[in-house]
């Protein structure tokens, strides 16, 4: 057996009285405790910052799912039917808005500070149309949005196709 | 013979320096140095890391108080808010703050405060203020009903109301700035009264006085 190995052996340790590490011991036990309370305050903040982010997310949901089926139940955008909304309306008030006044009218019960987006289409993608206060609307700052199922009458024909209604709301100073 | 006495050579008390400092602080081998700076290095780190443990048990604290507001902030948004969903005529409803002053760990020190914008909860605690801010979804104002129209009567000879529209000159867009800047004073509420929600309509000519237009606001008081 070689002297190594002799060396390296479990009785080496424990009858090794020359205590080479016995004076840093406390630091070593001390660095220790550092590590394992950075590391615990690390995935307490994560784990609080996850939470924050989460709850956050929740309530603007709940508002952006509030204006949803707002929007699918405003009466100037209804069809022939209250349950449906109208493909013409829609095209009055999309980007570009033929009819402004209309336009002006759709956001006007919002309140000013309320930045957001409405996109309404059909399930088989075939049209889309697109509602917002600003001409140029950008999704740069989207957080978070909001979707319910609604029925769309196309034209004057009442075919009717089901569709969405997705609101995305915007950060702003406010949210 | 007379034996003169030697003088016997005593050692001196004194430890001998050497000349070269450096040498012999590199051959002390007591290690006193080493032995303070590691203690000295240990109490900074315990003194530390209590620190660090209190001061996160007070922030767990902060938190959970800001968490509390934040609710409570967030409850009496949403009941603004489906006020105003709902269709006018569907009658006004009270919110009451009873179970956040009774069962929650405020007592009487919250306020609350509402204005056309936002609404407010505040807490304040040992010259700390905890703040949650949650904007409105709807236009709203913290007047009742004859406030609104009283100011609206005041500012343009006519109450709003479906008889009496405001007159023509005027027009929507500056009857909602003026309505908007009505609203941004916050009015503090009574969280021990209910507050009462409804939503009404004001009705305005167009600018050029050919049809009448519905505003739709929002209406929170006591």
């Amino acid at each position: 057996m070689g002297l190594g190995s002799k060396n390296l052996s479990t009785s080496s340790f424990t009858s090794d009285e020359k205590a080479f590490m016995e004076p840093h011991n406390d630091i070593i036990s001390t660095a220790m405790v550092v590590i394992g309370f950075v590391i615990f305050a690390a995935l307490i903040s994560k784990t609080y910052f996850a939470y924050d982010d989460n709850s956050l997310a929740l309530e603007n949901y709940r508002q952006a799912a509030l204006i949803a089926s707002d929007i699918a139940a405003y009466p100037p955008i209804q069809g022939s039917r209250q349950d449906l909304i109208s493909a013409d309306a829609l095209d009055a008030i999309s980007i570009p808005a033929a009819d402004r006044e209309m336009h002006t009218e759709f956001f006007r019960r919002f309140s000013a500070n309320l930045d957001f987006t409405v996109e309404i289409r059909t399930d088989d993608g075939s049209h889309m149309w697109m509602i917002d206060r600003h001409e140029t609307p950008s999704s740069d700052n989207d957080i978070i949005a909001a979707s319910v199922p609604v029925v769309i009458e196309l034209g004057n024909n009442a075919l009717c196709v089901p569709g969405t209604v997705t609101v995305r709301l915007r950060k702003n100073r406010w949210i | 013979m007379k034996v003169k006495p030697v003088a016997e050579k005593v050692p001196s008390r004194r430890p001998v320096i050497p000349r070269d400092h450096t040498t012999h602080i590199c051959t002390d081998e007591r290690a006193w140095v080493d032995l303070l700076l590691s203690k000295v290095a240990l109490i900074l780190a315990g003194v530390i890391i209590l620190a660090a443990l209190c001061h996160l048990a007070v922030d767990a604290g902060r938190m959970n108080q800001d968490r509390q507001l934040e609710v409570i902030a967030q409850d009496f948004r949403s009941a603004i808010d489906s006020a105003g969903r709902d269709s006018y005529g569907a009658g006004g409803k009270n919110y009451s703050f009873d179970p956040y002053e009774y069962h929650g760990r405020f007592g009487s020190g919250l306020n609350v405060s509402v204005s056309g914008e936002y609404v407010t909860a505040s807490f304040d605690e040992k010259g700390r203020r905890y703040t949650s801010v949650k904007p409105l979804t709807y236009k709203t104002l913290p007047f009742s009903e004859t406030e609104v129209r009283k100011e609206l009567m005041d500012a343009f000879s006519a109450a709003g109301t479906q008889g009496q529209p405001i007159p023509a000159p005027i027009g929507p867009e500056n009857l909602m700035e003026f309505l908007a800047t009505l609203g941004t004073k916050e009015k503090n509420l009574n969280i021990s009264i209910p507050v009462h929600i409804e939503k009404t309509l004001i009705y305005t000519y167009n600018l050029n006085g050919t049809g009448v237009k519905e505003l739709e606001y929002i209406l929170v008081y006591q």
